[in-house]
């Protein structure tokens, strides 16, 4: 084992508010190193509806939290528009919904001063036509829609512009400690296996979900409950606004246009633990059931996708119901207490995306005082640049980009989200420039390969032979990661199995199983996924005479 | 006003208007094939074509093309008997008409010394050459209002021809049925031909005029067979030279049995004065307007039928093919044959703008080589490029005009002035460039009313659902497979506009030449694993694209993409 | 339905897969009155190779070196099985008689006594199969002996990379070199379907041939995309073998393949010449069963058509990618007759939460449960009708594509479903 490198601060976690952090400290001048066991947004940053609440949501359970949310999504609006769709959004309740609450909504969001409209029906079915005749209230509200990937993506990019680092598949497994103070963290990279270590003034646990296990690794206890919510992707956009049941928060009832797509969600299961967790039939059933009382629609369109993710919960002793915990966030300062002291370790969990950037500003305000630095927060008021590195998450960029374009020899590899090769060469040169050579999986998230309804039964093949052609793989690395990639989206297509989308999963086996045989090709060893094949290929002309 | 004035007037216009027509053909030539060709370039290459034609091989040709189409008019015989005798009677009719009636100082008197109009068979012929315009008249009135396209496409030109003929030869059989009872015009040409003695000779041949001519009296006539006989005598001495029996007149007699109760009435009124005026002034009228109505098809469409006969498709006479095409458009006669036989004429029925219709498309050709612009060129495009080139306008005409190399050199002409089909102004601009247009026009298929039904296919997502993506629709398509480069010439595959539309980025396919180079021949539907109706969006899409990219015309010079097309 | 287009047949084979094509050359070949219907679009997903039984037992993923050894096995442990009810003495035949007729049509495929043979796939695994195209033959050679060998791969045809192959292969095979060609005058993406219209044209398979001879640089074998011609594959294959004068192979693509497109067109233009009266690109519209012996049957594009009056019925219209089955959220249905299927309680079960579990996805084993004859039974195991037979992929308690079974489980229950049929014919 041997020392790697030293860092002010080290960021446990690279989800939005570990992004976040490390934009915001990176800002105040403080060096940063973001450590991620995955890739970025693995847990809930990536596993939610990519909704931007104005707030009503909570103003009946958390009236505090509602006003949080309000303050920075207006913010986020301003400093960060290219991750956001200002759709605006709607509550409604239909027949059989809870009458007290409908009526007393407006009085408790002017409470929490969140702007609601009261709509006629006929004019919110005109709004949105594909909500249910048995429509009974109808308020506006201001939600908009935000891509996390795109927006950890940014933070991230931004960081590493202001000298931050990312380490992605490195995970920490023991943190070296003396005098209540950490003094080496050792990580192990998750593809090679090689461990090192890592010096760092202060370490901040931003794992969300995991905040417990990381924790726990220092000593230190938290308290977490696991709650798991599923989201299911819809192959087409249904509403053009952020649809809510107007009814106190339960599962399945909010609908989310995200760019050409829409996301219906969501549940909450109780969870052992945060690693192994799948979306489930009954979930799926019921989220349909209850989404098709509000939008008819859901009953019969087609999904493409199933997802989760579990919410990084700090439990209080007597909470009962997942919802009633506080979505507010837990920031710790480990050196205060009465037990586990840990002076130089902070955790930062819980809360919600809308309020990622408030969460990562009272985290860096933390930093700066054990580190005695005075540096301002700059995120409150520096926009959040477009950074080119992560804008290929957008769906629809693609294909209008390559029309534009309208280069003859880009073809196409992801034909369902019309991803071209040009977009593939670009996530590899990003993805180089950090010293990777990039998988399927890494590309998926950073584009739209492998998202459209043949996920990716076509372009993935597609992208392996690419990458082999342009010398970005070599040996047997393509059988490993056509494996890994197709597993990854199988877990979100099983849940959805039936109708065409089993028509569909029925050619996936067909190609990769039954003609491929990867079901009966084992999977290489670790190592081939480093170092590169090579110059790109030659192309020789056939003589014609 | 002095009648030889008015009749020398009316030909000396008649015969400038004529060569003024003529002249045309050679200062608006239509669709210069080389450099464009100087006037007197162009009169000595006719001068030399028209040598190669009667003095070489081709006059065989020639000489059987002025027998059998211009003297016989077989060609119309042949597409429609009925029609080609009809015309044929027409055509005859009129010309014996004019040179021997009209004309008749000129010709008939001096042909025959015995020469009288009043005589047979010259009445007899005179009456049947009417009949048989009256006939040709009526024929032609009717088929306009029988067949429908041919209703549709009734122009003023055609009603006024046939209403100056109709006129000028009725009037004529007025005049002649009225002067058979007309007892002025008896007393007249008593007083001027007869040498009579005294009134009981006077009302003698009067009442053998009456009996035996159908003439009409003032007074009741005497009766008698002493005074017929005495008639008969008198008849013979002065009338019988010039007169034969009214009785051959075939339309003119019996029409004068009718008149002749009304005899004295008509003559108070000047009835016969009015309508020798009338029939006068009528067929002045019809000659000083030769060149500027239909009739002028007199003078071009036999000419046309020559060139056609006579004319080579050797490069020699490649420089007179515009001068050729400007006589075209003279030699039509609108008869309309064109119309019935035209492979598009049915999407006139969708698509009410006449130019799609040949004899139409000749009218507005006309007007645009006028100088027409606007809304008309517009239109006239889209009719020119409605075309499918099948040729049939061409082996149909009667008036053997060349349609379809006149509609190839207009679409050429066309497309340089900024006016190009469809598939030509789609391709001036990239897919990418008509999204951005399109983004300024909306969807028909967002209009919440009076959208189109057809729409609702490309724009519900339900269509696309049971996609799979595997390709099956691009591998079997035949304008992918004859592609060398389908990026390049067809932007996009079925397939990927399928998942266009599936991205809701419908505006980027609108101006797709896949879309648009669509065979409609719904392989790919009918392959389609999945029941996707590939074919079916595509051509939704182009009626899309063609409602809302609809671009500003003129579209200025046209680039290099343009003239491709 | 115009009553004067009405057909009547002894037997209506539903379904233009390789079941369905099978068991109309069966029963054209017994002199059977045989009408077909169906569409005839999923072939060329299926890879052109014809599998027998490649895998087994399939949890284990023990690749079978003898198919019928395999079987042997299979038919102890697995009762239920499709393979169970159909002896070596008829699978033999069938076999014999469908390759017959694919050679004599032209399209001839090499096959091993007993054993399987295997051929290199576009993501450099190696494929088990029985019978494979003659232009594929060459592969199973050249992976035992692993000569030095160049794999070609044309510019435009995305998913296929001979270096991803050679790459992958590598380890085991050291002298495995790539080339890429462009092909003459087409330029872009090309569909492995336009690509082999393409090289129908013997002149640009000579060409390509004579450029791949002069950078051989010592290779012993040559393998390049299965797109070498759709129906003038032999001679032009064998043309560039010449020019080549080492072995030469085909490497399948992705889906849709050449070679299944071969199968197919091969089958469309040969089985009416036998005389069956096919009638491709179109879907059952109707079905009513009358009395116990005769079926009404509507054919159609749309919803206008005719109607077949047939004695019997030979389903084999396949799963859920044909149609033959279809499942909602609750239950899987089989679509046309609405036959009992034989499937796992709960959808929970339908499928394992890991897509390449070595046991399979229950699912796959769902389908029509059959009597001996063939004939889908219900769940207390009587026979639905007396004269409906099943044959293919929709049957239940077989999963084709783990097994590496699909053709001759087609082939297989085809002819057993055929011999049923002409035995209660009479």
């Amino acid at each position: 084992m041997k020392l790697s490198m030293k860092t002010e601060v080290l960021i446990i976690g690279g989800g939005v508010t570990g992004t976040g952090l490390a934009r915001d400290l990176a800002l105040r001048g403080i060096a940063c190193t973001v450590i991620e066991k995955k890739d970025i947004n693995a847990g809930a940053s990536g596993g939610n509806h990519g909704l931007l609440h104005s707030g009503a949501r909570y103003v009946a359970s958390d009236p505090a939290a509602a006003t949080e949310c309000r303050a920075e999504g207006e913010l986020l609006k301003q400093l960060a528009p290219h991750c956001i769709e200002d759709t605006g959004g709607l509550f409604v309740a239909v027949a059989g919904d809870e009458e007290n609450y409908i009526a007393d909504f407006p009085g408790i969001c002017a409470r929490s001063g969140i702007p609601v409209q009261m709509l006629d029906k006929e004019i919110a079915r005109e709004m949105e036509p594909t909500l249910s005749n048995r429509l009974i209230a109808a308020y506006q509200v201001e939600d908009a829609t935000i891509d996390p990937f795109k927006l950890s993506l940014d933070n991230m990019a931004h960081a590493e512009a202001h000298g931050a680092r990312l380490l992605r598949f490195t995970a920490v497994v023991g943190f070296d400690l003396a005098n209540h103070r950490i003094r080496r963290v050792t990580v192990k990279n998750q593809t090679t296996g090689e461990k090192t270590t890592i010096e760092a003034d202060v370490v901040v646990n931003a794992s969300g979900a995991w905040a417990g296990e990381v924790a726990a690794l220092a000593g230190a206890r938290i308290p977490m409950v696991y709650s798991k919510g599923s989201l299911l992707v819809t192959s087409e956009r249904i509403s053009r606004r952020v649809i809510n049941r107007l009814r106190p928060p339960t599962d399945g009832d909010i609908l989310v246009p995200g760019g050409t797509v829409s996301i219906l969600g969501t549940t909450s299961e109780r969870s052992a633990s945060p690693d192994v967790i799948y979306p489930k039939i009954h979930e799926v059933d019921h989220i349909i059931e209850q989404g098709a009382a509000m939008v008819p629609v859901l009953a019969s369109t087609r999904y493409i996708r199933a997802y989760c993710g579990v919410r990084p919960l700090v439990s209080c002793e007597d909470a009962c119901d997942d919802r009633s915990v506080s979505r507010g966030f837990a920031l710790i300062d480990h050196g205060r207490g009465e037990a586990d002291i840990v002076e130089n370790l902070i955790t930062i969990t819980g809360g919600k995306l809308t309020t990622y950037r408030l969460m990562a500003e009272k985290t860096a305000d933390l930093v700066c005082r054990l580190l005695g630095s005075t540096a301002p927060c700059r995120t409150r008021t520096e926009p959040l640049p477009n950074m080119v590195a992560a804008r290929w998450t957008e769906p629809g960029l693609a294909p209008r980009t390559w029309m534009e374009r309208g280069r003859p020899d880009d073809l196409l590899l992801c034909e369902c989200e019309m991803v071209p090769q040009a977009v593939v060469d670009d996530l590899v040169q990003t993805l180089n420039d950090h010293g990777d050579t990039p998988g399927l999986k890494a590309i998926g998230l950073r584009s739209r390969i492998g998202k459209g309804p043949c996920q990716g039964t076509f372009c993935s093949q597609r992208v392996a032979a690419y990458l082999y052609d342009q010398g970005v793989w070599h040996a047997d690395r393509g059988i490993f990661e056509l494996q890994a990639f197709l597993k990854e989206r199988w877990r979100g297509q099983e849940p959805l199995l039936w109708d065409i989308s089993l028509a569909q999963a029925e050619l996936l086996e067909a190609t990769h199983c039954g003609v491929f045989g990867l079901e009966l090709t084992p999977s290489s060893s670790a190592d081939r996924a480093c170092g590169r094949g090579g110059p790109a290929v030659e192309i020789q002309h056939v003589e014609t005479s | 006003m002095d009648t030889t004035f008015i009749a020398y007037s009316a030909l000396g216009i008649g015969l400038i208007g004529t060569l003024w027509r003529i002249g045309r053909w050679f200062r608006l030539p239509i669709g210069a094939e080389c450099q464009p060709p100087t006037l007197t370039g162009l009169w000595s290459q006719t001068a030399r074509a028209v040598g190669r034609a009667v003095f070489g091989p081709r006059v065989t040709r020639l000489a059987k093309a002025l027998v059998w189409e211009v003297l016989l008019q077989g060609h119309v015989l042949r597409q429609d008997w009925r029609r080609g005798i009809m015309h044929l009677g027409l055509f005859y009719g009129f010309f014996f008409l004019v040179i021997f009636h009209a004309l008749d100082e000129f010709t008939s008197a001096r042909l025959w010394g015995d020469y009288a109009p009043t005589l047979n068979p010259w009445r007899l012929l005179r009456n049947l050459a009417a009949a048989l315009i009256l006939l040709g008249v009526a024929f032609a009135a009717l088929r306009r209002r029988s067949d429908p396209l041919l209703r549709a496409t009734r122009h003023m030109a055609d009603q006024l021809a046939l209403a100056l003929l109709a006129i000028i030869v009725f009037s004529g059989i007025l005049l002649e049925s009225h002067q058979i009872v007309s007892p002025e015009m008896f007393r007249t040409m008593v007083a001027e031909y007869a040498f009579i003695e005294d009134d009981a000779e006077f009302e003698a041949l009067q009442a053998y005029w009456q009996a035996e001519f159908g003439a009409a009296t003032t007074a009741p006539p005497k009766t008698g067979a002493d005074t017929l006989a005495l008639g008969r005598d008198l008849h013979a001495d002065f009338c019988a030279a010039c007169h034969d029996g009214p009785q051959s007149a075939l339309l003119s007699y019996p029409l004068s049995r009718l008149m002749k109760p009304l005899a004295n009435a008509l003559e108070k009124a000047n009835f016969d004065t009015l309508l020798w005026h009338l029939h006068f002034l009528v067929s002045c009228l019809g000659l000083a307007l030769l060149p500027f109505t239909k009739f002028f098809h007199l003078v071009a469409t036999p000419l046309s039928l020559l060139v056609r006969a006579g004319g080579t498709a050797a490069d020699a006479d490649a420089g007179l093919r515009p001068v050729r095409r400007a006589m075209g458009l003279d030699a039509c006669t609108h008869c309309g044959v064109c119309n019935q036989h035209c492979a598009v004429a049915v999407i006139y029925r969708a698509i009410p703008n006449p130019a799609i219709l040949p004899s139409e498309k000749l009218g507005a050709l006309m007007r645009w080589i006028s100088g027409a612009t606007g809304t008309q060129c517009v239109s006239l495009a889209e009719g020119s490029f409605i075309c499918t080139a099948c040729g049939r306008c061409t082996q149909w005409c009667p008036s053997g005009i060349d349609l379809q190399d006149l509609w190839r050199a207009s679409q050429r002409e066309l497309v340089q002035k900024g006016y190009p089909s469809a598939h030509g102004w789609i391709r001036s601009h990239r897919p990418a460039q008509w999204a951005a247009r399109a983004a300024t026009i909306p969807s028909a298929s967002a209009k919440a009313a009076g959208a189109p039904a057809t729409l609702d296919l490309s724009a519900n997502p339900e269509t696309f659902w049971s996609c799979v993506q595997c390709t099956t629709c691009t591998s079997v398509c035949p304008v992918v497979a004859v592609s060398d480069d389908p990026r390049r010439d067809l932007d996009l595959t079925p397939q990927q506009v399928m998942n266009m539309m599936r991205l809701q980025l419908r505006e980027l396919a609108l101006g797709a030449r896949m879309v648009w180079d669509c065979a409609t021949c719904y392989q790919c539907q009918e392959h389609c694993p999945q029941g996707v109706r590939v074919a079916d969006i595509l051509y939704e899409l182009r009626n899309e694209a063609h409602q809302r990219l609809k671009p500003d015309y003129p579209l200025g010079a046209p680039d290099e993409i343009v003239s491709k097309a | 339905m115009s009553k004067h287009r009405d057909i009547t047949c002894q037997l209506l084979v539903i379904g233009a897969g390789m079941a369905g094509m099978a068991a109309s050359l069966f029963a054209a070949r017994r002199g059977i009155d045989t009408v077909q219907v169906g569409l005839g679009g999923t072939i060329p997903f299926a890879s052109g190779l014809l599998d027998l039984l490649g895998v087994y037992p399939v949890p284990a993923g023990q690749i079978l070196t003898d198919p019928w050894e395999g079987m042997a096995r299979l038919r102890r442990v697995s009762p239920a099985h499709p393979y169970t009810r159909i002896g070596n003495q008829d699978m033999q035949a069938a076999w014999r008689q469908c390759l017959g007729f694919l050679a004599e049509a032209g399209q001839p495929y090499v096959s091993q006594a007993e054993r399987n043979m295997q051929v290199i796939t576009p993501v450099g695994t190696v494929k088990t199969t029985y019978a494979v195209p003659h232009t594929m033959a060459a592969a199973d050679d050249a992976l035992v002996r692993r000569p030095p060998c160049l794999l070609v791969d044309f510019a435009g045809l995305k998913g296929f990379s001979a270096r991803q192959i050679a790459a992958t292969l590598g380890a085991s095979w050291p002298d495995l070199r790539a080339v890429r060609l462009a092909v003459p005058r087409m330029q872009g993406e090309l569909q492995p379907e336009r690509l082999g219209r393409f090289l129908e044209n013997g002149e640009h398979c000579r060409q390509i041939a004579a450029t791949i001879h002069r950078r051989l640089d010592g290779a012993r074998a040559v393998g390049l995309p299965a797109v070498v011609g759709v129906h003038r594959t032999r001679p032009n294959f064998e043309a560039m073998q010449q020019i080549l004068g080492v072995p030469l192979f085909e490497i399948p693509t992705l889906l849709p393949s050449v070679p299944g497109l071969r199968l197919r067109e091969t089958f469309e233009q040969h089985l009416p010449r036998l005389g069956v009266r096919a009638w491709y690109q179109h879907r059952v519209t109707a079905v009513e069963a009358r009395r116990a012996n005769e079926f009404r049957i509507g054919i159609g594009r749309d919803a206008d058509g005719f109607r077949a009056r047939t004695q019997a019925v030979i389903l084999a219209t396949g799963r859920f990618f044909g149609k033959g089955l279809h499942a909602d959220r609750t239950a899987i249905r089989e679509t046309l007759f609405d036959l009992p299927v034989d499937q796992p309680p709960q959808r929970d079960e339908w499928h394992h939460k890991d897509l390449l579990h070595p046991a399979g996805h229950a699912i796959n084993r769902a389908g029509l449960a059959v009597d001996d004859c063939f004939r889908p039974v219900d769940v207390n195991g009587r026979r639905v009708y007396a004269r409906l037979f099943a044959a293919g992929s929709i049957l239940a308690h077989q999963d084709w594509v783990r097994e590496k079974s699909g053709s001759g489980l087609a082939i297989g229950s085809a002819y057993a479903a055929v011999r049923a049929c002409e035995r209660l014919l009479g």
